[in-house]
């Protein structure tokens, strides 16, 4: 079994699996936060039409 | 005969935006969810319990990031350029889409598998890169990507775009053949495939990590093109009636459903 605190090349195996994990994590999540704020633009371009519309 | 109708009504119900952003939201959270538990399975037993290689002893646990990642490099290319095709001759916006936000989930396993390569090469070879055909070949690819994605976003108006990008695509596709035979057309220091359809070298205690961390590739790669596919759709159709319900309806129903893949109704 693996140990990381007594590995051969452990410094390489955790490097790539942190690289894997940062540029994966990022690409996920860029595209949920982007996402967020075009519907919360959406809601205040909404919004304004709304109460343009009420006057 | 029924079901068969009703699976091409389905289909083609896929190509309308609306229904599109609707079945996908529902399966975002499927996609999302199948993909943890399989990467958390595949990567625990990878890393904690397969054996070590007998020769790279244990850096060969880098495989199971750098395999799936390298595999599923070239699939999404390959499967971007047959949307390519069908979004040049069909034009079928949808295809598009999908096409557009395949790029950066693709880019984004190129450069995982270039860096964990590198990672894997420093203590097997003795060296982070050498100029030889399968690792040139590989950085290419990922210039393709960028080169699609640059050109996309240099031109304004959105069909005009995705045929460009389709054509690069399409032009690309050579370098596919090329990563693959690398190892056996030139004399390289990567090693050639273990992995064929005449079966597979590598003892299934390895086997096993390796194969479900790579169906969670893919499943991470539908995940995500679904969820930038939903947001592409918003962007492009924020005008139209169908986004303003969408939008009125998560207004509606609270701040939880801002969420991607909720609120889909």
């Amino acid at each position: 079994m693996f140990d990381p605190m007594t590995f051969d090349h452990g410094t390489f195996i955790i490097a790539a699996y942190a690289a894997a994990a940062v540029i994966l994590a990022w690409c996920a999540l860029a595209p949920v936060l982007r996402a967020r704020k075009v519907r919360a633009h959406l809601q205040r371009v909404l919004s304004v039409e709304r109460s343009g519309g009420e006057r | 005969m029924k079901s068969q109708n009703s699976f091409i009504v389905f289909f083609h119900k896929l190509g309308s935006p609306p229904h599109f952003y609707a079945i996908a939201g529902r399966l975002l959270p499927w996609l999302w969810g199948l993909f943890g538990v399989l990467a958390v399975v595949g990567l625990y037993w990878g890393l904690f319990r397969a054996p070590a290689d007998y020769l790279q002893g244990e850096s060969v646990r880098i495989m199971y990031v750098h395999v799936p990642a390298a595999w599923m490099s070239m699939l999404i290319y390959a499967l971007m350029a047959g949307m390519a095709f069908v979004a040049l001759v069909w034009r079928i916006r949808m295809v598009e889409i999908l096409m557009i936000s395949s790029a950066p989930v693709g880019a984004a396993f190129t450069l995982v598998a270039l860096i964990s390569g590198a990672l894997w090469g420093r203590p097997t070879w003795g060296t982070y890169w050498v100029w030889d055909a399968r690792l040139t070949s590989e950085l290419v690819l990922l210039f393709l990507y960028l080169g699609a994605m640059g050109l996309h976003a240099a031109i304004d108006e959105p069909r005009k775009a995705a045929r460009a990008m389709s054509l690069l695509v399409l032009v690309g596709v050579v370098n596919l053949p090329i990563i693959h035979y690398s190892v056996e057309w030139w004399n390289t220091l990567h090693q050639p495939a273990s992995i064929g359809v005449s079966g597979s070298s590598i003892h299934p205690s390895m086997l096993w990590p390796l194969l479900i961390t790579a169906i969670a590739a893919k499943l991470y790669y539908l995940a995500n093109l679904f969820t930038r596919a939903r947001l592409r759709l918003l962007e492009q159709d924020r005008r139209k009636h169908w986004v303003r319900k969408e939008v009125l309806a998560a207004e509606l129903a609270g701040p939880e459903m801002d969420e991607p893949g909720a609120g889909a109704h």
